[in-house]
Order: structure tokens, then C-alpha cells, then sequence
């Protein structure tokens, strides 16, 4: 049988939100008889087991009650209700670098910071070589740490943290520190931490690195435990509920006209289903001249199935339907990818791809579907929805239509294999030729 | 509490160490500021009150004795009242810790409490050295000057307690005791002989929790005899008292501390 060493049974937490400070000060006073505060349920219910060795994926969007679960496992935080027992230590990625003084020499910190973390002077004084060469500070590691970089102390804190040998590891995205080969080296230490049966609860938006470095995941929302089971199973539930979120459950009116021209003629039922649900109204951008206006969007894989994830490589076919509120000579369709860096990574219009749609009379629609190859690096993407016009019988050119916000990043996951297609942000047109001999 | 103050005591004594040394970090002469501060205010003193202002204390002929008195007050005090503020202010000031470490809280109190005691020490240390060169009377009393000392930091360590807790939630507490300290400095004689007060007063400035330290320390550093009977008691209530108060306080609101830092 397995060891549990984490087991959480019906774990809440509530905040007492207070509009006054004062207004606790009456509370206090009346000995709680005089309610002056709102409840606010970070966490309810919520219920798990971890055993030894394991990898626990925590899922969910931002305030979902991920953080909050993880301070009160490190004890930072009080629960309110519920019980929860961790066996042994436990160190959380979350403290990276908290105990830092930055007067403190990089070697002083190391100390100080072993201290907080409840390991001795003597065991980090064994591990100290093995620490200075994972984070390559130099001769930088006995100047104060105000003088380091942020790259550098962060490379410091995260080495101290990844040499201490507790029972349980919480990590969180910090994981992604550093230049691109000291994220490999954290990667590598990640995996040979699970290799020698460290207990690992991994929070990270990375669905990708979820998937591949998780045996199973919990989801949250809303303070609750919605989900858990295998990583690929609860990441899949994860999208879903994403996509929920955007797309609310109000049957737009109609649909496209009768009679119509154009060569689009499959509409898999999916996405016909998702198109006609009617936008949310803070989902359209207060700048556009509403000349047209997106009244339905959707995202779908090759098979038709509507998803918000992609493999590399693979094309993506992003689905709009489109109103004309007056009458429009020039529409351009267009979508922008933005990285996570905020780096525009590709931008194409209808009119860029050298497709001229018909006019529109008022009232009229169009359908418009735009596929887009996504040979781009794995990673999560932003992307920007809108239509516009060229001229619009105003002087200034390229006039924005209707643009979509708050949509759901588009998650490109990589590619299984052992040689990844390409490196770098995306993949260009490339051919290798050869001979032998002439 | 007491166990989980033994516990992170090496915590404590480096931070409050490091508190030092780095308190004055980036100047030339460093560490040395401690020193230099603590003197330069005795001689300061002693220059002007028994030189220039030719001030004498009522009872004795000696001319440094009324800057010997006021330093044996007004060291102690500075130390007690930023053990109380600095304390007041160590949950605050230490909300990076609180919110992601399991540390207790009553840590932050008692580092900040220790840096003001050790740097207190020093410049008591000072003002012995003074007083033996300028022929002050230094005798066998001496001796019970650490144990006040350490009483009444334990008696700021208990307010810095409540203080701290209180001023989580309710950010004015921090501001009013600095008040509080200032007001409370000029009722206890401190500044003054309690001789010049009028006669009713002088009975009414024993009930001050602080009196009796002062006293103590008037009398065993200017006067080198012990202090009355009665003091001892009264101090070791107060130094034991006001923690205990204090962690109850911080025990009934540990839940929310966290949460509302």
C-alpha cells in the first residue's frame, strides 16, 4: 500500500472582508454580536490525497484559490475550516528568495535563508559546493545581494531550492527562471527529484509541462475541487471550463441567410452550435467603429472539434461570424498571435491573404473562416479578434471594425519525439537539399 | 510561546545581529556608529548641563551627577520606547515573511526587541565607562543594572506584543503609541527630578508602570545603592505580565493576522 504523505479532508478558508477597519473594532467590541464584515470563500470542500513520490498537478484559472491552497499546506495561512497533515518537510517554491536580506552576502543568505526554511547550518555547509556551481554566481557569491542581478538572484534562490531534500516540494511557474539553460538544468533537476521519490505538488498554467511532468491534477475554480484524476484528463477539463467561461449559454437569434455565395460550405455541427452562441457584451472592445460587428467566434481543430489547444504544427481554423451594420465595401478579417512575452509573433488579415470578400449590404452576414498553420514554439498565446474596414469613406486608413477581448489563450503544446521541428519562436518555410557525390 | 522563541532563538539573535550591523550599512565607519552615537549623546549632556547650564542635582555637589541621571534614564527610555514601536511594527514590517513562511509571529517582535536591548547594552556599557572617568559613584549597584535592563525590555517586549497584533488590523495603533511613548516620557521622571514636582503629583508618579525602573536605575547608577524593596516585584509583574497579555491577545487573533497583513 502507498504512503499518504499529504492528505487534505474538507479544507476551507474564508476571508473577513471589512469596508472599514474600524468596523472590526465594533466587532471586537461587541463581542461578534454586531456582523460588519463579508464572507469570502477562498476554499471550500476541498479534499485530496497525495502519496509518496507522487506528482500532483494543481490547475486553475487565476483566482481560483490555488495560492491560497498552497499557504495554508505551508502553513502560512490558517484554515478556517477542514483538516489537512502533511508528513514531513515541507519546502515551497513559493518563498523563493523571501528570506533575503539584501545586505547579506549571497553565501550569508543561503544560510540565513536554510535557517527559515528549518534546515541546519551543517547540512547546507555540505550541499554549499554543489549550490554555488548549480547557480554560477561567481566571485559575485560574497558580495551583498543588492548588487546581483534579478537573473542572478533568482539562479541563487532557486539553487539553494533545489539542494534542500525535503519529503514534499511545492513548485510553483517559478520553475521558468532564468536563460533558457538554466531552465533546462532546472527541468533536469525537477525530473531527478522525482526520480529519487520526492513528493511534488507542481502549480503551473503550463498545460503542457502539466501533462508531461504530472501523474495526476486537481482543478479548481472557484474555490472548489471540480476536478481530479489523471493530468491529461483534468487539463482536458481545464480547457472546458475555459471555454465555458467565455461562451455563455444564450442561443443567439439566427444564423446565416438562405441562398448564400462563397466556397465555405462545411460547418461542422460543434462549431455551428458554438458560433450561435450569442457574445457577451464586454466581450467586444469599447474601441471599433461597430461598423461590422462579430456576433459569433469560434476555434476549431482539423476533425471539426472546437478546442482552444493545438500540437505544433498542426492548423487551427478560427471561425467568425460576422454582421454588417451599415453597408460595407472592404471588410478585412483579421487575427494577431501574441506570445507570453507580449511579442506580436504573426498578424494576417483576409485582404493580407489576397481574399476579397463581398460587400454587405446593412443587416447582411458573413461567415468567415480563417486557417492558420501554428508552427510556432509551445507556450501559451494570446490571441486579438477583429475586423475592419479599408477606408470606410473616411480619409485615414485601415478603420477597426469590432475587436474581441478577454478570449482564452490558444495553448500550443509540443510535439512528442526526440528532436523538437524547429527552435525559436516559429517555424520558416525550410528545405535541406544534399548529395554525395557530384 | 516560550518554546517556539527557544526554538527560532538562533533566528532571533542573527537577525537582531545583522539589525546592527546593517542598520548603518554603506557609511565609512560602519558598525562603529554604534558607538560613536551613544557617546556622542552622554558627552553631549555632560557638557551641557554640568558645564554650561552648571545644572546640579538636588542633594549633591558632584558636576556630572545630573547628566549621569539623565543619561541613566533617557538611554533605557530610547531602547524601551523603540522596543515598543519597532515591535508595534514588526508584523507589518516583516509582511513578506508572514505571508509565505511558517515562522511564529512572536519572532519579529522578539528580534526586534533583542536589537534594541543589545544596542542598548552598548551604550550602558559607554555610560559605565563615562562614570568611571568622571569620578561618578560607582559601586556594587552596578551590578543589578543588566537585570533592570533586561526587565524592562521584557516589559517593552510585552507591548511591542500587543501593539503588533493590534496594529495588523488596525494601522492607527502604531501612530497613537508613538504619542503615547512621548507623553508617557514626560510624566515619568525621566528629564526631571520628581523633587520639583508639587507635592500631590509626587505621590501620583510611583502608580507609573515605568517609574519603578527608572527609579532603580536613578538609583544605582547615579546614587550607586540598590533601589527600595517594593520596586523589585512591581517590575518582574510588568516584564512578565505584559507578555502573557500579549500572547493571549496574539493567540485569540493568530487566524487573521495573515490574512489581514
Amino acid at each position: 500500500m502507498t504512503e499518504v504523505v499529504v492528505s487534505v479532508r474538507d479544507l476551507s478558508k474564508r476571508f473577513k472582508l471589512y469596508a472599514n477597519p474600524w468596523h472590526r473594532v465594533v466587532e471586537w467590541l461587541t463581542l461578534g454580536r454586531a456582523r460588519c464584515h463579508e464572507d469570502f470563500w477562498a476554499l471550500t470542500g476541498i479534499g485530496f490525497e497525495v502519496a509518496r513520490g507522487e506528482c500532483l498537478g494543481i490547475i486553475g484559472v487565476n483566482g481560483a484559490g490555488k495560492s491560497t491552497l498552497l499557504k495554508i499546506l505551508s502553513r502560512a495561512l490558517h484554515p478556517t475550516g477542514g483538516r489537512f497533515e502533511v508528513r514531513g518537510r515541507l519546502v515551497s517554491l513559493l518563498e523563493l528568495g523571501t528570506g533575503f536580506h539584501p545586505e547579506l552576502t549571497g553565501r550569508q543568505n543561503i544560510f540565513q535563508s536554510a535557517r527559515l526554511l528549518g534546515f541546519p547550518a551543517d547540512y547546507v555547509r555540505q550541499r554549499l559546493p554543489a549550490i554555488l556551481d548549480f547557480a554560477q554566481i561567481g566571485e559575485f557569491i560574497d558580495q551583498p545581494v543588492k548588487q546581483y542581478s534579478s537573473g542572478m538572484f533568482v539562479r541563487l534562490a532557486f539553487s539553494l531550492f533545489a539542494h534542500v531534500d525535503p519529503d514534499v516540494y511545492i513548485v510553483d511557474e517559478t520553475l521558468a527562471v532564468g536563460d533558457v539553460f538554466f531552465q533546462q538544468k532546472c527541468f533536469e533537476r525537477f525530473r531527478e527529484l522525482r526520480r529519487r521519490g520526492c513528493t511534488i505538488l507542481f502549480v503551473s498554467h503550463d498545460m503542457e509541462a502539466i501533462t508531461h511532468l504530472c501523474d495526476r491534477a486537481i482543478l479548481l475554480s472557484g474555490g472548489k475541487l471540480v476536478a481530479q484524476g489523471d493530468a491529461a484528463t483534468v487539463v482536458h477539463d481545464y480547457f472546458a471550463l475555459m471555454g465555458q467561461t467565455f461562451a455563455p449559454s444564450t442561443p443567439a437569434a439566427g444564423f446565416l441567410g438562405e441562398g448564400g455565395t462563397g466556397n465555405l460550405t462545411e460547418i461542422p455541427p460543434e462549431v455551428r452550435h458554438q458560433l450561435q452562441q450569442m457574445l457577451p457584451a464586454e466581450a467586444h472592445a469599447a474601441t471599433g467603429t461597430r461598423t461590422s460587428e462579430i456576433v459569433g467566434f469560434a476555434v476549431s481543430e482539423g476533425s471539426g472539434r472546437p478546442t482552444w489547444s493545438i500540437v505544433s504544427g498542426e492548423a487551427l481554423k478560427f471561425w467568425y461570424l460576422i454582421e454588417a451594420k451599415t453597408a460595407v465595401a472592404d471588410l478585412n478579417v483579421g487575427i494577431h498571435f501574441y506570445d507570453r512575452r507580449g511579442i506580436l509573433v504573426y498578424a494576417v488579415g483576409s485582404i493580407n491573404a489576397g481574399t476579397t470578400l463581398p460587400p454587405l449590404q446593412a443587416g447582411e452576414r458573413i461567415l468567415c473562416a480563417i486557417t492558420v498553420t501554428l508552427a510556432v514554439q509551445p507556450g501559451a498565446y494570446t490571441l486579438l479578434i477583429q475586423t475592419g474596414g479599408l477606408t470606410d469613406g473616411s480619409p485615414e486608413p485601415g478603420l477597426l471594425h469590432d475587436r474581441l477581448q478577454g478570449l482564452p489563450p490558444l495553448v500550443v503544446t509540443a510535439r512528442s519525439g526526440p528532436w523538437a521541428p524547429f527552435y525559436g519562436l516559429a517555424r520558416l518555410p525550410t528545405d535541406v537539399a544534399w548529395s554525395t557525390a557530384s | 510561546m516560550v518554546v517556539n522563541l527557544w526554538r527560532y532563538r538562533s533566528f532571533i539573535l542573527r537577525n537582531a545581529a545583522s539589525d546592527i550591523r546593517y542598520r548603518y550599512a554603506g557609511s565609512a565607519a560602519g558598525i562603529l556608529w554604534h558607538v560613536i552615537n551613544p557617546l556622542a549623546q552622554i558627552l553631549i549632556y555632560t557638557l551641557v548641563f554640568s558645564q554650561l547650564m552648571e545644572l546640579r542635582l538636588p542633594g549633591t555637589v558632584a558636576v556630572g551627577a545630573f547628566a549621569l541621571y539623565l543619561c541613566a534614564g533617557i538611554l533605557p527610555w530610547t531602547a524601551f520606547s523603540d522596543c515598543v514601536l519597532r515591535g508595534a511594527n514588526a508584523f507589518i514590517d516583516n509582511a513578506t515573511y508572514l505571508k509565505k513562511l511558517p515562522i511564529p509571529e512572536q519572532v519579529f517582535v522578539a528580534q526586534s526587541a533583542t536589537t534594541a536591548t543589545l544596542s542598548l547594552g552598548v551604550s550602558m556599557a559607554l555610560l559605565f565607562v563615562v562614570s568611571l572617568v568622571t569620578g561618578g559613584v560607582v559601586g556594587a549597584a552596578w551590578l543589578g543594572v543588566p537585570l533592570v535592563l533586561v526587565l524592562l525590555q521584557g516589559f517593552g517586549f510585552g507591548l511591542g506584543l500587543i501593539g503588533s497584533t493590534l496594529n495588523v488590523f488596525l494601522r492607527d495603533v502604531g501612530q497613537a503609541l508613538a504619542i503615547g511613548l512621548q507623553l508617557w516620557m514626560w510624566v515619568t521622571p525621566i528629564v526631571y527630578v520628581e523633587q520639583i514636582l508639587p507635592a500631590r503629583l509626587q505621590a501620583l508618579v510611583t502608580y507609573n508602570p515605568a517609574y519603578p525602573f527608572i527609579d532603580a536605575l536613578h538609583r544605582m547608577v547615579v546614587q550607586g545603592a540598590w533601589p527600595p524593596a517594593w520596586e523589585w516585584p512591581m517590575m518582574i509583574a510588568w516584564a512578565a505580565g505584559t507578555p502573557l497579555v500579549g500572547y493571549l491577545v496574539l493567540r485569540r487573533l493568530r487566524p487573521e493576522i495573515r490574512d489581514a497583513i
